[in-house]
C-alpha cells in the first residue's frame, strides 16, 4: 500500500495541489514567472477561444454520452444472449478498445479522407453522392467522423460493465417470469432494464467524465478544425500550456475544467440517487 | 517565490522528462558517466536527439553508423523522437540540464530554445573547424546578436515539383513554367492543365484540409514573400498588408477555379502526386525522395516560380545545437561528429535536403544525384521565418485564420486582420 500511496501522492495528488499555485502565476514556463494572482482566470472569461472550446467539450459530452452508452448496453444484451455469433459481437465491441489512439485515428482518418480515403469512393460509386464529400472542412462533419470513432473506440469498455451487471442478474427471475408467460421483451423491460440500474448510473456517470476529457481524436483528426470549430478544451490547455507555454493559463482552464466535472458529477448524483431511493421506497 | 517556482517547475519538468523519455533510458545514465568523468577519460557515447522519421533517419542513421565506424573517442547513438512533441520534450529536457549531448533543432525554432538558455556558443568550442566551408546565410541564419548558437545541416524549402507526362498532355514545357513571372502567366498555365485533366486529377496539389494545414501557410507565406510582404516585424505582425491579401486572394482564387481542390490533408498531398494524379504539387524538398519510390512517376522539380512577383519561397534549416550543460571535452566531440556529418552531407542529400558546405554542394558526387541539383538555388531564395521566441504560437493562430479564409468563413482581408489581432496579443 505505501508504495502505492508515494506514487499516488507524487504524481497526482501533489501536482493536483500545484496546479492551483501554477494557476496564479504569469510567465513563461521555464523562466521567471511572477505572481498574479487571479488573472488568469479573469483574462479567460474574456477569452472567445475558451468559450468555443468549452462550448465544444459540451457538445461532444450531449452527443456522444448517450450514443456511447446505448450502444455499449446494445451490445452487451446481444453477447450476453444464447444467440450463435453473441461471442463474436462481444468480441467485436472490445476489440478496437485494445487499440491505441494513434491507431484508431489513422484507421479513420483514412476511412474518411477525401480523393484517397475508401467511404468517398464507395459513395460516389454507389451514386449516394455526386462529388468528394469534404468530412474534415465542415464542422458537423467533423464532429461525425469523431463521434464515430470515439463510439468504435470505447464502447467495449460500457460493454463489458454491462455484461458485468447482466451476469448479476439471477436466472430465477427469467425462469420465473418465463413460466408465468412473460415475453422476451417483457422480460427485457421488467427485469433486465430495472436491474441494470445501478451499474447503468456508474457508467453514465464515467463516460460523462470521459467524454469531459477528450483530446486525442480531434487534436489527431481533426487538428480542432475546420478554424478552431472542433478544438475541446482540453486541446486548447495543451495547445497553450504546451505550445505557447503559457502553463499559468493552462492551469487556469484546467482548474475550470475540473469545477465543472465536479459540479456535473455532483448534480448527476444528486438526481441519480433521489431517482433509486424513490422507487426503492 | 522563486524557490518555489523552482520546486514546482522541476516536479512538472521531472514528470514529462520521465514521460518522454521512455524508450531512450540510455540518455540519462550516459549523461551521468560522462558528467562523472571529469576530463580524464576522454572516450563514451553521445546521445544525438532528432526529430526523424523515415526516409530522414535512415539517412542521418546511416550517418551516423559510418561516423562510429571510424572509431572516434565518442561514438555517437542517434534517438529518434517523435516529431509532434519533440520541441515540447526538448525545451522541458533543456531546462531540466537533463536532455541529449547534442541535438536537431529547426532553424526556426531556435528563438524559442535560446531563452532556456542552455544553448552553447558553438565558436566558443575549441574545435579545428573551418567555417569558411559553411554558406554564409545559413550561417547568419543560425546567428543571434553576434552569438552562434547552432551549426546549419541543412536547407530545407518548399519547391514546384511537376508531372512531366501531364504537362505534356496540357502542352506545357518546363521552361513556360520556370519562365512564369506574374500571376497571369501561372493562371494561364493552370488553365491550360486543368482542359486536360480528368475529373479525378488534380491541377495543383497543395496540402489544405485536415489535422494539418502547414503546407497551406506555406504557400500563403511563399506568396506573400514573393508579393513583397512580410510577416513579423519586431513584436507586429504585418501579415495583413496589401502582399498578404493579395497572397490569400491568389489561393482563395485556385480554389474558386478548382484548380486547387479542397479537402486534400497533408498525407494525401504526397499520395496525390505519387501516384501521378497531380499536375503541380507545392511541398518541401523531402518528398523527392519519397516520390523516386514510384519507378512509373515521370516527375521534376524546381523552384517555385515567381507567380506573385520576386521568386521567393519559405525554407527552414536543420540545425545541430550543443547544450551548455555538458561536459567542454563532450561538446568538443559533439562538434568534431557535427563537422564530419556536413562533410559527408551528400547522403543527408538523399533525402531533399540542400547540404550547407560549399565542398560539398560542389561536389561531383552531389552535383551527379538527380533532381537534388534542380534546387540548389532556392538557397538563395529562402525568406526564413522572423525571429521571435512566439513562431510557433504565431504560426498556429495565422494558419488556422488562413485555412478559415480559404474555406469561405472570412474574406482574406478580414481573416488576415484577424490573425494580426491575435498574433499581436501574443507578442505584446
Amino acid at each position: 500500500m505505501l508504495p502505492f500511496m508515494l506514487m499516488y501522492g507524487l504524481f497526482t495528488l501533489y501536482p493536483l495541489f500545484n496546479g492551483i499555485f501554477m494557476s496564479l502565476r504569469g510567465g513563461r514556463l521555464g523562466r521567471p514567472q511572477e505572481f498574479v494572482g487571479l488573472a488568469n482566470y479573469a483574462a479567460l472569461f474574456k477569452d472567445s477561444y475558451f468559450y468555443e472550446a468549452f462550448g465544444n467539450t459540451f457538445l461532444f459530452v450531449f452527443v456522444s454520452t448517450p450514443i456511447i452508452v446505448l450502444l455499449g448496453l446494445v451490445f452487451a444484451l446481444v453477447s450476453n444472449s444464447k444467440h450463435r455469433g453473441a461471442k463474436v459481437v462481444k468480441i467485436a465491441a472490445f476489440l478496437p478498445y485494445i487499440l491505441s489512439i494513434s491507431v484508431i485515428t489513422s484507421i479513420w482518418v483514412y476511412t474518411f479522407k477525401p480523393y484517397i480515403g475508401f467511404l468517398n469512393s464507395y459513395l460516389i460509386r454507389l451514386g449516394v453522392v455526386g462529388d468528394q464529400v469534404l468530412w474534415f472542412d465542415r464542422a458537423p462533419l467533423a464532429w461525425a467522423t469523431i463521434i464515430i470513432a470515439t463510439t468504435w473506440w470505447t464502447v467495449g469498455f460500457n460493454t463489458i460493465l454491462f455484461i458485468a451487471g447482466l451476469q448479476e442478474i439471477p436466472d430465477e427471475l427469467y425462469e420465473a417470469s418465463s413460466i408465468d408467460g412473460a415475453t422476451k421483451w417483457q422480460q427485457l423491460k421488467y427485469i433486465t432494464l430495472p436491474s441494470l440500474k445501478g451499474v447503468t448510473v456508474m457508467i453514465v456517470l464515467l463516460q460523462i467524465i470521459a467524454s469531459f476529457k477528450i483530446f486525442g481524436q480531434p487534436f489527431l483528426m481533426t487538428g480542432g478544425g475546420p478554424g478552431t470549430s472542433t478544438r475541446p478544451l482540453v486541446q486548447y490547455i495543451y495547445e497553450k500550456g504546451f505550445k505557447d507555454w503559457n502553463a499559468g493559463y493552462a492551469s487556469a482552464m484546467s482548474y475550470m475544467l475540473l469545477l465543472v466535472i465536479i459540479v456535473v458529477a455532483f448534480v448527476y448524483n444528486k438526481v441519480t440517487s433521489n431517482d433509486g431511493g424513490g422507487k426503492g421506497a | 517565490m522563486a524557490k518555489r517556482n523552482l520546486a514546482v517547475s522541476g516536479i512538472v519538468l521531472l514528470l514529462m522528462v520521465s514521460i518522454l523519455s521512455v524508450g531512450c533510458g540510455k540518455t540519462q545514465t550516459d549523461n551521468g558517466s560522462g558528467n562523472g568523468g571529469t576530463g580524464g577519460a576522454a572516450t563514451g557515447e553521445l546521445v544525438f536527439w532528432a526529430p526523424f522519421g523515415g526516409g530522414d533517419y535512415e539517412f542521418m542513421k546511416q550517418i551516423v553508423d559510418a561516423y562510429n565506424a571510424t572509431a572516434p573517442d565518442f561514438t555517437v547513438e542517434l534517438v529518434s523522437r517523435e516529431w509532434g512533441t519533440y520541441y515540447q520534450g526538448l525545451n522541458s529536457a533543456l531546462i531540466a540540464s537533463s536532455g541529449p549531448d547534442f541535438f536537431i533543432a529547426h532553424q526556426s525554432k531556435l528563438a524559442e530554445l535560446i531563452p532556456t538558455e542552455k544553448l552553447q556558443d558553438v565558436r566558443q568550442i575549441e574545435s579545428d573547424v573551418d567555417w569558411s566551408t559553411y554558406m554564409e546565410a545559413q550561417v547568419d541564419a543560425v546567428t543571434f546578436e553576434g552569438v552562434q548558437y547552432a551549426v546549419p545541416l541543412d536547407t530545407h524549402a518548399m519547391v514546384l515539383f511537376y508531372n512531366k507526362d501531364i504537362l505534356e498532355r496540357a502542352g506545357v514545357s518546363e521552361q513556360d513554367l520556370s519562365g512564369v513571372n506574374g500571376i497571369e502567366g501561372w493562371n494561364a498555365i493552370l488553365d491550360k492543365i486543368s482542359k486536360v485533366v480528368s475529373a479525378d486529377e488534380h491541377v495543383l496539389d497543395i496540402a489544405n484540409s485536415g489535422a494539418n494545414t502547414v503546407q497551406q501557410f506555406w504557400a500563403w507565406y511563399v506568396l506573400n514573400a514573393q508579393a513583397g510582404g512580410s510577416y513579423i516585424e519586431g513584436d507586429e505582425a504585418v501579415l495583413n498588408g496589401e502582399a498578404g491579401v493579395q497572397a490569400m486572394d491568389i489561393m482563395n482564387g485556385w480554389a474558386a477555379e478548382g484548380y486547387l481542390k479542397k479537402g486534400i490533408d497533408d498525407a494525401s498531398s504526397y499520395d496525390i502526386f505519387k501516384s501521378g494524379k497531380a499536375a503541380l504539387n507545392f511541398t518541401g524538398v523531402w518528398a523527392t525522395g519519397n516520390y523516386e519510390t514510384n519507378p512509373d512517376l515521370n516527375f521534376g522539380v524546381m523552384p517555385i516560380p515567381a507567380i506573385a512577383g520576386e521568386q521567393k519561397t519559405w525554407g527552414d534549416s536543420h540545425t545541430f545545437a550543443i547544450p551548455t550543460y555538458i561536459d567542454g571535452n563532450r561538446k568538443e566531440a559533439a562538434l568534431a561528429f557535427v563537422d564530419w556529418a556536413n562533410e559527408n552531407a551528400v547522403t543527408w542529400a538523399k533525402a531533399g535536403h540542400v547540404p550547407v558546405k560549399k565542398t560539398v554542394l560542389a561536389s561531383e558526387e552531389y552535383l551527379a544525384m538527380p533532381y537534388r541539383s534542380d534546387y540548389m538555388e532556392v538557397l538563395n531564395q529562402v525568406e526564413y521565418y522572423p525571429v521571435t521566441d512566439m513562431l510557433g504560437a504565431a504560426n498556429d493562430l495565422a494558419m488556422i485564420k488562413i485555412n478559415e479564409s480559404f474555406l469561405g468563413k472570412y474574406a482574406a482581408k478580414e481573416a488576415l486582420d484577424k490573425a494580426k489581432e491575435e498574433i499581436d496579443n501574443l507578442l505584446r
